[in-house]
């Protein structure tokens, strides 16, 4: 009963035991429930009979052997065998043969007993006999009359006859041998071909061996398509009779019939049921294979075979997938025959479709493991299946086939046909499943090719869905397919395309180019998941260098941007990544730009992980073992060998640019002391071949790279040349570039230019001049070129020489370093990093944290020239003067920070002084040799170093008298610039534009702090009284989050700056951060820098102007809640104030800025600023799936509001070149972006940008805010108040829990907020404030907490507590929706004007933020549950 | 009884205001170091005899330390010698050592830790340095110094973290003390000199003109990268732990913080607060790096940087010298 079909070798023992088990879950996988267990163990009964006969007959056979040569000792071990073996298939025998010893068995007994009956007579051939034998002769015969004892009763039959034949257990087996043979082929053949069917039927009455017939399934299987045979019902009988007879020849079978006709009867009822109409005509077919008779008898004759039946059934079928032990292959058969039966009642290509659909996706199911390949025949029907389906498809185009069909939306009848599925997906699971086979098959192989071919079919079904996909599809989809195609295309080189790049053919020739350059256009603009565009940019750029259009490639490589995300990106697509990385390197190499192409083999070469990089095989990793599941996961990346890249002409190709570049900078820099290494693998082959003891001539292609460098050294080019370009490297590398001679030449004189150059730094030294045309002799350059060179060497100061035009010398100057200077150079770089070091140690204190002077000298560290480093030590000395002189007294119980300064001090004025002499030294002492009175000056031009020491000295004078004022504040570099006033946009509030009404707009968006002013906060009735207050905070003004044209020319502190209120918080805030009382407050902001940067505007950096509206309206609710209310006394206790912050360094400035004007006394005040999750204070409910989705939802409410105004749209379209540097089309969609970048030019002072005449206008500036305020005036929609409630229930459980503590112990009084716009955005969409302004900067909602003294809880149920919102000091208690709120008439008198006042009971919110109030309309009762569903 | 007294004794009684070094001690110095010290990097060491007379120790003898004395016990050595120049009648007790050196490159913790012993054990020790590259120039260059007290102090307790240095005060440049160095001869050798001089030939001793000393500085500039890195090695090792413990104090603090939130609450259900002294077994302060290491490469790159200024200062002058003469012919 194996089938051959599932066993492909190799059967072992256990598997053939194991098989009929599966066979009978197969079945049972089947809905209804039967006894089992009946069939189960028939089954293995059977097999294991086999197995066990088969076992004692091979140790028969060897006895039989043994006793030919008389091989005692063995025939004893076999003899012992076989008495084991029978013992172990005893149990078979039992129920086989009713207890009988098979005969088999008996005979061998029997002949063994006459063998050793007969050597033990032969008294003179056991003389003969070895030690050994006689003794296992003896024991042999002791054991095997104990062993006989048992069947001397069989053997006693057994002799009186003899030569009977071995009775019905053999031939029992061989016949169950055919049996499984049968089997096997019915089911292979299960595709209903009467004639095959009957064929071997008869064969099997026959009894002939059908050896041949395995050949023949393989053969006739897949063959001509067995949809086209009918396998109506109508020919059923035939074979049921044939069947019948066959299966009536052997009592096993019919035992096994009965069994399943008892089986089926429940079946049959159950499918009664099933079917209303009830005559059971057709059964339930997936019944597995245990009755491939019923296969066929798909529907009954009767039945009316239509849509609607035909459907149930698939489904019925379908059910079935993936279940565990569902056939899957005959879920297959089933579906082909199904579509045969949809076919032959003529019924609409709907179902065709679908039920094509469904084979196609059981075929792709028969494959068990998803690592590994189809098998090729599957391949082939699938490649087929998938052709007809587009076919139909492409024929009906009434229909409609598509993911977004749902089950219920589907519509099979009538038309328009809507079909659920997804061609894209299988097409896409085609493509693997071909990638796959072909990483199956050895790369070197025949068979590879033979899988490659396939590809042509493939594409070709890509093309066909691509034309579908154009006429009907959606874009995205159309993406898809495009990528699809784009990614079968991008890595083939095409000779037309490569000569239209050359110009020999006309621009407009369909060439690969053209086509790969349509399909990715249309992806660039049309597709939304950034994945498929960045593969589609990768695909791009990698077909643009395969085709040497180098610049095309380069630029827009640099302008995708992609080498910042790409690690961000998943896998394959950085494999991807680096492949198109490699290629753009080959293709600047092939062009010459040889520092292009080394910078882009870097990184992939850097490492000696090529390979790995490339997914083009996998390392072995000396570390750590890759479990199984890695390796397949790795194996699963590799890619195809056809589209591989050539690593070893990429190694060399990379070594040829690096050594091209470090041989004349080595050249160059022999002399210092730490030159860094341009390119490290160059370097370790250099140092491996030095470490040789003997060189012998260059073999691979790495030794010949290395020759020829240390040929180039030496300023031997041709020999250079030599190596580089002969035969062997030809073979191995330059012959594989498509234009390898004009490479070749390339090379050619690269070399000799490089060459050139390394010869002058190398000697140089040992001219006062040299011939231009003896050079060009020496390196047969044209005269012209290496004028061209050394005229870039004297620019570059690579030598210091200059060019004699006359006599065309050159002529040097001898002014390189000798060694003592050079000495004297390194001394000074290694004397810089101590005096780093030690500055690190300052930096441990968080007064002195880096950034905060706005970038520091870091940024210049690269460049190397001595006036750079002049300002660089200047700001070093400035530093540290300062801070040693204010640090030292503040630390007396320090860590040792003194000692060091000390040291440091001492370094650097010993440093200066020793240079100040050692320098005259050198100065004088070169010169004595040749005249003694030459100026003793000149050393001074010349070495710029000195200079900037004896400025040093100079400085630390001046430090000491600027002592009191560390910051750079007075420098006039720094004053606030002038402010420029645009005439539409009345520069961000200046009081003469006030009057017009759309400047006012932008004056309260930016919020200058002036405006910042008390309104209706702490206004309360008599009789009530002020418990408390929460305050929710916006951070101040902020730079931009994008960044924006011209961003490092706004000034962002351009008037706030200057004032004497910003000068006195920077001067406060700095002393109070060096008290350990800072660290105290700030908590976990201790490493925030405390204040913004003075001038640059940082993307989503705070600005000053931001601190100054903070300390306005720290100032404005201080005197509210403190000076007026007296909320807290002189000194607020810690639990008395409440601080949060986000993890923002805008929203912790803000934050500070707020408290210095808030607090009393902030620099002792006890407050301890805690750290408040995510943006909104979600607290402990911050993981929640459900908001994407609702965000989702409320952009595509906001992408529908934008649609009704296409103008705005329009405008953002048109502004977003002009704002944005790199615009990318359509970056900028959202108009609230837009406005936020513009608000950093209108709020800033800034002129607007403008590109190339065009300029953003100050209409469109108020034009966006007005459609701003439009959008913010239409209805809030159910999602957008769901992810808000969503977003701010834990802000709003904190801010109950604090009022509760308020209404109880009457601690704390305050608790602030300090958050963001979409903090106080989501908590008033949550509330169902209706129509509110967006939160300007700086914005502020403060809850107030009151008790009415006059009620008291006796009196009332509800508490005496009530609470108002007061926003931006505008009341809008009114409008919570759940408030209910209490107008109060009655007015203190005071400043402030008169007015009702709405007050809202604590009860309320408290109900309201019950979860199953909170969550009712998600249908939910808890945040979790709100968020599963 | 021993700190104490000894600071006592410091102050009183062994208070050495100047080395006064006999002609024949140094000559005998100068001949061992030569012999040994010159050339090569290993160091020539010998003991110094004589005796001090108030303010003023007087070294009149002295001899060398065997230099491959592995069977010779170097304290029976001494001692042994002593006896015998006692039975000759010479100045026998020891009153410190002498070490050759080069390029005064001689500030190292051996230095430090010889000369500790030595003072402890006797008061009044001195170290003599002498450098023979430097005299067969025609310089001569000995220098004799002595601990400070605070070095003793410090080096007696075995405590360099920054602290316990700070609270000593001792810096590098307080780490030794450089005593004035005299030299004496008898009068009749006085005489003896006074008549080989005028028997000298005049050209002699004129290479003190020499004008070629690119050598000599790039030497010393070399050895001064080297410990200018060393000592930015050190400063970054402090860094690394200046970085950690202000992390475990943050941490420390954040702990304390929430304990003390804790016990508020526990405080308020009426439990017993949790016990506070977990917290110095939660964070274990990071052991002080100590400084010693940094303090005498300091030492030692001061001490190389006043040679080269001093070097140079000379050669400036007689660059000037060579240019009057020149411009006389």
């Amino acid at each position: 009963m194996t089938s051959r079909f599932f066993m492909s070798d190799s059967e072992s023992d256990s598997d053939i035991s194991e098989e009929p088990i599966n066979e009978a879950q197969g079945i049972s996988a089947v809905n209804f429930t039967f006894s089992e267990d009946e069939e189960d163990t028939k089954r293995i009964v059977r097999s294991a009979k086999e197995k066990r006969y088969e076992e004692l007959k091979n140790i028969i056979k060897n006895i039989k052997n043994f006793k030919k040569n008389k091989d005692m000792a063995n025939l004893l071990s076999s003899f012992e065998d076989v008495c084991k073996a029978y013992t172990k298939a005893l149990p078979v025998v039992q129920k086989e043969e009713g207890g009988r010893t098979p005969r088999f068995y008996v005979r061998c007994l029997a002949e063994l007993d006459d063998f050793i009956q007969h050597v033990w007579e032969n008294k003179a051939g056991r003389k003969n006999l070895s030690k050994n034998n006689a003794k296992c002769l003896t024991t042999l015969r002791q054991k095997y009359r104990k062993y006989t004892r048992d069947y001397e009763q069989d053997l006693k039959v057994f002799r009186e006859n003899p030569d009977a034949p071995d009775s019905e257990g053999e031939a029992e087996l061989e016949e169950a041998d055919d049996d499984s043979d049968v089997d096997d082929n019915l089911m292979d053949a299960a595709t209903f071909k009467k004639d095959i069917t009957s064929t071997k039927v008869a064969k099997k009455i026959a009894k002939s061996d059908n050896e041949d017939d395995d050949d023949d399934d393989d053969s006739i299987y897949w063959g001509p398509d067995s949809d086209d045979e009918s396998s109506s019902s109508g020919g059923e009988g035939g074979i049921t009779n044939l069947r019948n007879k066959f299966l009536k020849t052997t009592k096993d079978r019919d035992e096994d019939d009965l069994k399943k006709k008892k089986k089926r009867a429940p079946r049959e009822i159950k499918a009664k049921d099933e079917e209303s109409d009830g005559d059971g005509g057709w059964e339930p077919v997936k019944k597995g294979s245990a009755m491939p008779m019923e296969k066929p008898k798909m529907f009954g004759k009767d039945d009316e075979i239509n849509v609607p039946s035909v459907h149930k059934k698939l489904a019925e079928i379908m059910a079935a997938r993936g279940k565990k032990g569902t056939d899957r292959k005959e879920q297959i058969e089933l579906l082909h025959e199904l579509l045969c039966v949809a076919r032959d009642n003529n019924l609409d290509a709907a179902i065709y479709v679908k039920i094509q659909f469904s084979i196609i996706m059981s075929i792709y199911d028969y494959n068990p493991s998803v690592s590994d390949p189809m098998k090729s025949e599957f391949w082939e029907k699938v490649l087929i299946k998938i052709d007809e389906l587009l076919d139909m498809l492409i024929e009906n185009p009434e229909l409609t086939i598509g993911e977004q069909v749902t089950e219920e939306t589907e519509s099979l009848e009538k038309q328009p046909f809507l079909v659920r599925g997804c061609v894209l997906t299988i097409v896409d699971r085609m493509d693997e499943e071909f990638i796959k086979l072909l990483k199956a098959c050895d790369a070197h192989s025949n068979d590879y090719i033979i899988s490659l071919r396939d590809e042509i079919r493939v594409c070709a079904i890509i093309d066909k869905l691509l034309r579908y996909e154009e006429e009907k599809g959606l874009p995205s989809d159309i993406c898809r397919v495009y990528l699809r195609k784009i990614e079968h295309l991008y890595y083939k080189y095409e000779p037309r395309a490569a000569r239209q790049v050359v110009g020999e053919l006309p621009e407009t020739g369909d060439t690969s180019l053209a086509e790969m350059d349509r399909l990715c256009k249309y992806i660039y603009v049309r597709d939304n998941t950034d994945r498929l565009r960045t593969r589609a940019v990768l695909c791009h750029i990698y077909h643009m260098s395969l085709h040497d259009k180098w610049y095309e490639a380069r630029d827009l490589m640099l302008m995708a941007h992609l080498q910042e995300t790409i690690h961000h990106s998943d896998l394959p697509t950085q494999i991807l990544y680096n492949r198109t990385m490699v290629q753009l390197g080959l293709c600047a190499f092939r062009h010459g730009n040889i520092k292009e192409a080394h910078n882009a083999l870097l990184d992939i070469q850097s490492g000696g992980r090529a390979k790995e990089l490339l997914a083009q095989g996998l390392l072995p990793q000396r570390q750590h073992e890759r479990t199984t599941e890695q390796e397949k996961q790795e194996k699963q990346r590799q890619i195809p060998f056809h589209q591989h890249i050539n690593l070893e002409m990429l190694e060399c190709v990379y070594l040829v640019s690096a050594m091209l570049i470090e041989i004349p900078y080595m050249a160059a820099h022999e002399f210092d002391a730490r030159r860094r290494m341009i390119s490290k693998s160059f370097h370790h082959q250099l140092k491996n071949s030095e470490r040789q003891s003997l060189v012998g001539p260059p073999e691979s292609m790495r030794e010949h790279v290395v020759a020829a460098s240390k040929a180039m050294r030496n300023g031997n080019w041709r020999q250079c040349r030599n190596l580089l370009l002969n035969d062997k490297m030809n073979a191995k590398v330059w012959d594989l570039f498509h234009e390898a001679d004009r490479v070749r030449g390339m090379l050619g004189l690269k070399i000799q230019e490089e060459s050139l150059r390394t010869y002058l730094f190398t000697y140089s030294h040992v001219y006062d001049s040299i011939s231009l045309i003896k050079l060009s002799d020496m390196f047969e350059l044209p005269q012209c070129t290496v004028h061209a060179i050394i005229s870039k060497m004297i620019i570059n100061e690579e030598i210091m020489a200059s060019l004699d035009e006359p006599s065309s010398c050159l002529v040097m100057h001898r002014t390189e370093p000798s060694s003592l200077q050079s000495l004297s150079l390194q001394l000074a770089d290694k004397l810089y990093n101590l005096v780093e070091n030690n500055e690190r140690v300052l930096d441990q204190k968080p007064f002195f944290t880096r950034g905060m002077q706005g970038g520091g000298y870091r940024d210049r560290r690269d460049k190397g020239n001595w006036g750079d480093r002049r300002d660089r030590r200047d700001q070093n000395i400035h530093r540290r003067g300062d801070r040693e002189n204010e640090i030292c007294p503040q630390h007396e119980n320090g860590d040792g920070t003194c000692l060091l300064i000390e040291a440091d001090h001492w370094a650097l004025t010993c440093h200066s002084h020793l240079d100040l002499t050692q320098a005259n030294e050198l100065g004088i002492g070169d010169k004595a040799r040749s005249e003694t009175d030459s100026n003793m000056i000149r050393w001074h031009k010349k070495f710029k170093v000195l200079r900037c020491y004896i400025l040093i000295l100079g400085w630390l004078g001046i430090i000491l008298l600027f002592l009191s004022y560390w910051r750079v504040e007075t420098d006039p570099s720094h004053s606030p610039a002038p402010l420029r006033v645009n005439a539409g946009v009345g520069g961000g509030g200046d009081g003469a534009t006030q009057d017009r009404p759309r400047s006012k707009k932008l004056r309260h968006l930016c919020n200058p702090p002036e405006r910042i002013q008390r309104h209706q906060e702490g206004v309360l009735p008599s009789q009530y009284h002020l418990e408390g207050i929460i305050v929710l905070l916006r951070h101040g003004d902020r730079g931009p989050l994008l960044h924006v044209r011209n961003m490092s020319t706004i000034n962002c502190g351009h008037r706030s700056y200057g004032t004497q209120i910003y000068k006195r918080y920077v001067a406060d805030i700095l002393n109070a951060s060096r008290t350990s009382h800072y660290v105290n407050t700030v908590g976990p902001f201790v490493r925030y820098p405390l204040l913004p940067n003075p001038a640059r505007c940082g993307t989503g950096q705070l600005t000053p102007q931001g601190v100054l509206q903070h300390i306005q309206l720290g100032t404005v609710l201080r005197q509210v809640y403190l000076t007026q209310f007296n909320l807290v006394g002189e000194h607020p206790q810690p639990e008395d104030v409440v601080v949060y912050s986000t993890k923002y360094r805008r929203t912790f400035q803000s934050l500070l800025a707020f408290l210095y004007a808030f607090l009393p006394d902030f620099t002792a005040s006890k407050v301890h600023v805690q750290e408040g999750k995510g943006i909104s204070f979600c607290g402990s409910d911050c993981q929640c799936e459900r908001t994407e989705y609702f965000d989702q939802k409320y952009e595509q409410e906001r992408r529908d509001y934008r649609r009704s105004h296409p103008g705005i749209v329009e405008l953002v379209r048109r502004l977003g070149p002009l704002v944005r540097p790199s615009y990318i089309h359509d970056e900028i969609v959202n108009p609230l972006v837009m406005r936020d970048a513009l608000l950093t030019y209108v709020c800033h002072g800034a002129a607007l940008p403008c590109v190339d005449g065009r300029c953003v206008k100050p209409e469109d500036v108020t034009n966006l805010v007005s459609y701003e305020e439009w959008e913010g005036r239409q209805k809030r929609t159910s999602a957008q108040r769901k992810a808000a409630k969503l977003r701010s229930f834990g802000l709003l459980k904190s801010i109950m829990s604090a009022l509760d503590s308020m209404m109880e112990t009457g601690k704390p009084k305050m608790v602030i907020f300090s958050g963001h716009d979409k903090t106080i955005k989501y908590l008033l969409d949550s509330l169902a404030v209706s129509n509110y302004q967006l939160p300007h900067y700086a914005s502020r909602l403060v809850l107030e907490l009151y008790r009415n003294y006059t009620v008291t809880p006796s009196q009332q149920s509800t508490q005496p507590y009530f609470f108002r919102f007061v926003y931006n000091g505008k009341d809008i208690t009114k409008s919570v929706p759940f408030c209910q709120s209490v107008t109060v008439k009655q007015l203190r008198s005071g400043s402030v004007k008169r007015g009702t006042i709405s007050l809202c009971n604590v009860n309320k919110l408290q109900d309201y933020i019950k979860p199953e109030f909170y969550f009712k309309d998600f249908g939910a009762a808890s945040f979790q549950e709100a968020c599963r569903k | 009884m021993s700190g104490r007294n000894k600071r006592e004794s410091d102050t009183g009684r062994c208070h050495i205001n100047f080395v006064q070094l006999e002609g024949l001690a140094l000559m005998k110095i100068i001949k061992h170091c030569h012999e040994e010290g010159a050339g090569n990097t290993e160091v020539a060491q010998g003991v110094l005899l004589g005796l001090v007379v108030d303010e003023k120790l007087e070294i009149t003898n002295c001899f060398p330390f065997p230099r491959h004395a592995d069977d010779v016990d170097e304290e029976d050595y001494q001692l042994e010698m002593m006896r015998h120049l006692r039975k000759v009648n010479v100045d026998h007790l020891s009153v410190g050592w002498y070490q050759s050196t080069q390029l005064g490159n001689f500030i190292t913790t051996q230095l430090l830790d010889s000369q500790f012993s030595y003072q402890t054990s006797i008061e009044e020790s001195v170290v003599l340095i002498y450098d023979p590259i430097k005299t067969a120039r025609g310089f001569l260059s000995i220098k004799a110094y002595r601990l400070t007290p605070e070095a003793i102090s410090t080096v007696q307790e075995r405590d360099y973290t920054p602290e316990a240095l700070k609270k000593m005060r001792l810096g590098f440049e307080t780490l030794f003390q450089e005593i004035k160095l005299v030299i004496k001869n008898s009068h009749l050798v006085n005489t003896l000199l006074c008549e080989l001089y005028e028997m000298m030939p005049g050209s002699e001793g004129k290479q003190f003109l020499d004008l070629g000393t690119m050598s000599t500085l790039d030497r010393s500039l070399r050895c001064l990268m080297e410990y200018v890195d060393d000592l930015s090695q050190e400063a970054n090792k402090f860094n690394n732990f200046q970085r950690q413990n202000a992390k475990q104090l943050q941490d420390k603090h954040k702990f304390m913080q929430k304990r003390a939130a804790e016990n508020a609450q526990r405080q308020a259900r009426g439990e017993p607060p949790l016990p506070e002294e977990d917290v110095s077994k939660q964070f274990k302060p990071i052991a002080p790096l100590p400084r010693l290491d940094a303090m005498i490469t300091s030492g030692q790159i001061s001490n190389y940087c006043k040679q080269i200024s001093q070097f140079c200062s000379q050669s400036l002058g007689k660059l000037y010298v060579a240019k009057a003469l020149q411009d006389k012919k």
